[in-house]
């Protein structure tokens, strides 16, 4: 019989080779000599019988490729594989010692959950796209200059970009306001959506729900009105009525007929219950007759630059302002700039979470340590357990990867009861997301557990088991044989003591990390709390109004203005009323250059701009503002009275530095242009929140400028919040359709204007705690494992006349040394950590000494207190059942 | 698996096969023409419920012609027993398949 011709590669044996590395490990020798020997036997036989030809070759190919059926029936077997071995005794283990594997699990389980809900809005808000086709080609468009930082764009230019620009697949602008929607039911205050009938093209939002958008032509000036409910609106005012399309509604007496609803899917930054056409005049723009700024959109043509499309938007800019007529208003120096819209909504956010994500990765590092320390105490116990294995032949890899599969276990565990409290974290999280909380993304994200969440929780799980259970592995698989099965199992090596030491500063020195990060923001919060407004803000109800254009004419308003603070003032328990058209904590509405009469600016400086508000005279009152010098307005300064203003003593100061401001006469744009005389100075007031600089600020008398949004300001006597029905009454009676809105006091908005500084407190703060809270057990766990390997030693201690001080002492000073020096590690890292938090503090430096000093102190207590106990333990131990305790 | 429980028609016709006297699993897919991807898995089955045992051929006769020891499969007594219950069922599963040939050489036990 000739002997095969091993010289060239058979593809039906190699084939066997191949399919073999699927088989078992264990059964993988015998299914290949199986297969090898039939297939050669053939291939034997084949050439005996003078038919070994490619017909039959093709056969044991055909043969060998069987095997691969065979290969995967044997899959099933892999349940008696050593791994399966290895995850049933490691479930056996962790079931038989119930405590130790809930508290391990209930580590990890936090660590895990606090990452994963954290990671879920890093997720929502900075790693996925924004919720509209080709999102990363939107951009935000806006417009700077030498002395302008960044305004929305001129309505011209928009008119002309959108006509001429070739970089851009389209442009759109938009601008929110408020309308009083009236017609069935009551009159609501609705949010209003000013946009161009390219916004939802370019954010790809085709089709609509039901109708259609606007068409080019409606979005012209003088077109007939047309409108789009938001879904909400749709379904709550109008119940979902599927025939709305065609019908009128009644915006700010206006009447409008309704061309479509939004998709329930839409999501935007602004919030919109209602969009009208933006219907821009582009001749009245080119002459500059009216200014118009809106916040603007563009969609990149596929494969163009951000810097391409901005050269193209700024030549057409210059081309058109030359081609303007000389008017009032010119933008020669005007250029425009992009930011991927994404990067515009995020705004600031990306930093708190990032600092947020920082610190529930120490979390879980902390966790991490902990577990490590429960397990190598448990090892203790298991040393003569892992010593009989290796006797009996265990091979040092085979106990590492059964000790790595209980820690896979565990982590798989605590991974599981992470991601349900990550799942109710989230929900948490999800309702607390609001744009005071994290900006304008709140309106575009949703913040929800998906693939990319569940994956980075399996990524973290996996990680944290191998971490935790690596160093107890390998220290573990080396197990002195003789010495363990000697001694019983209570012996302990120097290095698994140094390690568990290592462990537990480790422990401490994160803590202290997330501890100091806690603790500046908690200061940074307490010093915001402190910052004077400059009003009183307790007892102090406000509301806001927004009168209809049948309000035009200016007696119109004043007269409902004085019915109104009429009904008002006569509420019981109202001790002032006032009125401005400037409520603190919201945006200006009007601002403009405030210029002292006959004074010229040199030339390139500033004309002085500041905020204008129209006030009543008992608005200071009813504010708490105090008078610096001259006088209040009176109900004497009406129409026909010589105009007159009020100013902030920043403003006094700014015009009139030198001089007495009493008596000057001022030119204020907004006051009409006339001459108007300053009657009195007033303090200072932070409008724009806490944390903002002092305003500028000029106040009108409402009877000389009445505006058609206001405010109503009552100081009350008793809680502010009795008086909301009665508000809504007063005004009722006046103008039954005329809804208030945002009734709520003068603290609830205070409060609201540092929701996002009081979210990322509650937070960290609550990571402090709970990194506090591992780290004091930590060390218990480690001192107390200390004082049970100890207890013979104490007891000879005692026998030779130790006293209980003298025991407690000796392990108090042993575990305050590792904390110390703990303490000492993480005050040096979050030295160099914590800059990272500037942005996020308010009057602390990140180094603030107080916060530290105060921050090791704390730790350094708990940790005294989880030394204690062990301690004192030992120390009541009785000598003699000590010395027996083998 | 009880040996009561019926068999699929290709675990009968593989029995069968087994009993006639075809015992490697090459010669089983010769004789009763079923592809190996259907025959192993069967065998691993059939072996696994007990109706069927396997061994390895004597090495001396590998040896010989170069090659591994060959698996052979035979009937347990269970195995019998099933395939008297399976041919009562598929009555003509006795006449489908030969008794062996000369194909087959070389059955020496081990």
């Amino acid at each position: 019989m000739a002997a095969p011709n091993k010289s060239h590669l058979k593809l039906h044996l190699w084939l066997i080779s191949v399919l073999g590395v699927i088989v078992p490990r264990r059964l993988r020798a015998d299914w290949r000599q199986e297969w090898e020997a039939e297939l050669r036997k053939r291939e034997l036989l084949l050439a005996d019988w003078d038919r070994l030809n490619f017909t039959t070759k093709l056969d044991l190919v055909r043969r060998s490729l069987g095997a691969f059926w065979d290969a995967l029936w044997l899959q099933q077997l892999r349940l008696e594989d050593e791994m399966f071995q290895d995850l049933r005794y490691g479930v056996r283990m962790l079931l038989k010692h119930p405590g130790f594997t809930s508290i391990a699990i209930l580590t990890l389980a936090l660590g895990v959950g606090a990452n994963t809900s954290i990671f879920s809005v890093v997720n929502a808000l900075i790693l996925r796209p924004l919720p509209y086709p080709d999102a990363e080609r939107l951009m935000w468009v806006e417009e700077v200059s030498k002395t302008n930082p960044g305004t929305p764009a001129y309505g011209g230019h928009f008119l002309d970009w959108q006509q001429h620009s070739q970089s851009l697949d389209g442009i759109a602008q938009f601008e929110g306001g408020i309308r009083t929607l009236s017609g069935a039911g009551e009159p609501d205050r609705v949010d209003v959506g000013t946009i161009s009938a390219s916004l939802l093209p370019i954010l790809g939002v085709q089709p609509l729900q039901l109708g259609r958008n606007f068409s080019p032509e409606e979005d012209k000036r003088g077109a007939a009105r047309v409108a789009i409910l938001s879904d909400n609106l749709w379904r709550d005012r109008y119940n979902g009525d599927r025939d709305i399309v065609g019908k009128a509604i009644t915006l700010n007496d206006e009447v409008f007929t309704v061309v479509g609803v939004l998709p329930e899917t839409f999501r935007f930054s602004s919030h919109f219950d209602v969009c009208v056409p933006l219907a821009l005049d582009p001749q009245q723009e080119l002459t500059g007759e009216s200014r118009s700024y809106q916040s603007t959109i563009a969609r990149l043509k596929p494969g163009l630059t951000i810097e391409q499309a901005r050269l193209e938007l700024d030549s057409l800019l210059q081309r058109y302002e030359s081609t303007r007529p000389d008017g009032k208003w010119r933008f020669d120096d005007s250029r425009t700039r992009l930011v991927p819209l994404h990067e515009h909504l995020l705004g600031d956010t990306s930093r708190p979470l990032l600092v947020l994500l920082g610190a529930v990765g120490l979390i879980l590092l902390i966790a991490c340590a902990n577990v490590a320390n429960l397990l190598l105490a448990r090892a203790v116990t298991r040393q003569k357990e892992l010593a009989i294995r290796t006797a009996l032949g265990a091979s040092r890899l085979r106990l590492v990867r059964q000790m790595l599969t209980e820690c896979l276990l565990l982590a798989v565990g605590g991974g599981a009861a992470g991601l349900l409290l990550a799942s109710w974290l989230t929900t948490l999280l999800g309702t607390l997301n609001s744009t005071a909380t994290i900006g304008e993304m709140a309106g575009v994200a949703a913040i929800t557990i998906d693939l990319r969440v569940l994956g980075f929780t399996l990524l973290i799980t996996l990680l944290t088991g191998l971490l935790f259970g690596l160093l107890p592995a390998i220290r573990l698989s080396r197990p002195d044989v003789n010495v363990a099965l000697k001694e019983g199992g209570h012996a302990q090596g120097l290095h698994g003591r140094r390690l568990r030491g290592a462990l537990m500063v480790s422990e401490v020195a994160l803590a202290i990390l997330l501890l100091v990060g806690a603790g500046l923001l908690i200061r940074s919060f307490v010093k915001l709390l402190d910052v004077d407004p400059g009003y009183r803000a307790d007892n102090l109800l406000t509301a806001r109004l927004q009168l209809p254009p049948r309000y035009s004419e200016q007696f119109r308003r004043v007269q409902f203005y004085e019915q109104t603070l009429q009904r008002l003032e006569a509420l019981p328990g109202v001790q002032a009323v006032g009125i401005t058209s400037h409520l603190p904590l919201t945006n200006y509405n009007l601002g403009g250059n405030v210029r002292v009469e006959g004074r010229v600016k040199p030339e390139g400086e500033q004309e002085t701009s500041a905020p204008i508000a129209s006030v009543n005279p008992d608005y200071f009152r009813a504010m708490g503002i105090g008078l610096r010098a001259g006088r209040v307005f009176t109900d004497l300064d009406g129409k026909g009275a010589p105009s007159v203003a009020v100013l902030s003593e920043a403003l006094a100061r700014e015009l009139f530095p030198d001089d007495d401001p009493l008596g000057k006469r001022l030119v204020i744009a907004a006051a009409g242009g006339e001459s108007t005389t300053v009657i009195g100075v007033v303090q200072d007031i932070r409008h724009q929140g806490l944390d903002q600089k002092i305003d500028l600020a000029c106040y009108l008398s409402f009877r000389q400028t009445p505006r058609p949004g206001v405010a109503l300001l009552l100081r009350t006597g008793g809680d502010p919040r009795s008086l909301t029905t009665a508000v809504r009454a007063a005004v009722r009676e006046v103008d039954p359709a005329l809804p208030v809105f945002q009734i709520m006091t003068m603290n609830e908005r205070l409060s609201n204007s540092v929701g996002a500084r009081r979210f990322n407190l509650m937070l960290l703060g609550a990571f402090a705690g709970l990194a506090l809270l591992l780290a004091g057990v930590g060390v218990y766990g480690v001192i107390s494992y200390v004082v049970t390997g100890r207890t013979h030693e104490i007891g000879i201690r005692m026998a030779l006349g130790a006293q209980s001080s003298d025991v407690l002492g000796l392990f108090i000073r042993q575990g305050m040394t590792l904390v110390l020096l703990g303490v000492g590690l993480g005050l040096f890292g979050a030295f160099a950590l914590t800059r990272v938090m500037t942005g996020l503090l308010f009057a602390v430096g990140a180094k603030d000494p107080v916060t530290f000093a105060a921050v090791a102190v704390l730790l350094s207590l708990i940790a005294l207190l989880a030394c204690y106990i062990p301690a004192r333990r030992a120390a009541r131990v009785d000598p003699l059942i000590a010395l027996r305790h083998e | 698996m009880s040996p009561k429980a019926y068999l699929s028609y290709s675990a009968a016709v593989i029995l069968q096969a087994l009993s006639n006297g075809y015992q490697y699993g090459f010669d089983i897919m010769d004789i009763t023409g079923l592809p190996s991807g259907t025959v192993y898995p069967a065998l691993r089955r059939l072996e696994q419920t007990g109706l069927i045992d396997s061994k390895w051929e004597r090495a001396g006769i590998a040896q010989r012609e170069q090659r591994p020891p060959r698996k052979y499969y035979e009937l347990t007594p269970d195995g019998k027993d099933a395939l008297a219950e399976a041919v009562k069922r598929y009555r003509l599963l006795e006449a489908v398949l030969p008794h062996p040939s000369k194909v087959t050489p070389s059955r020496e036990r081990g």
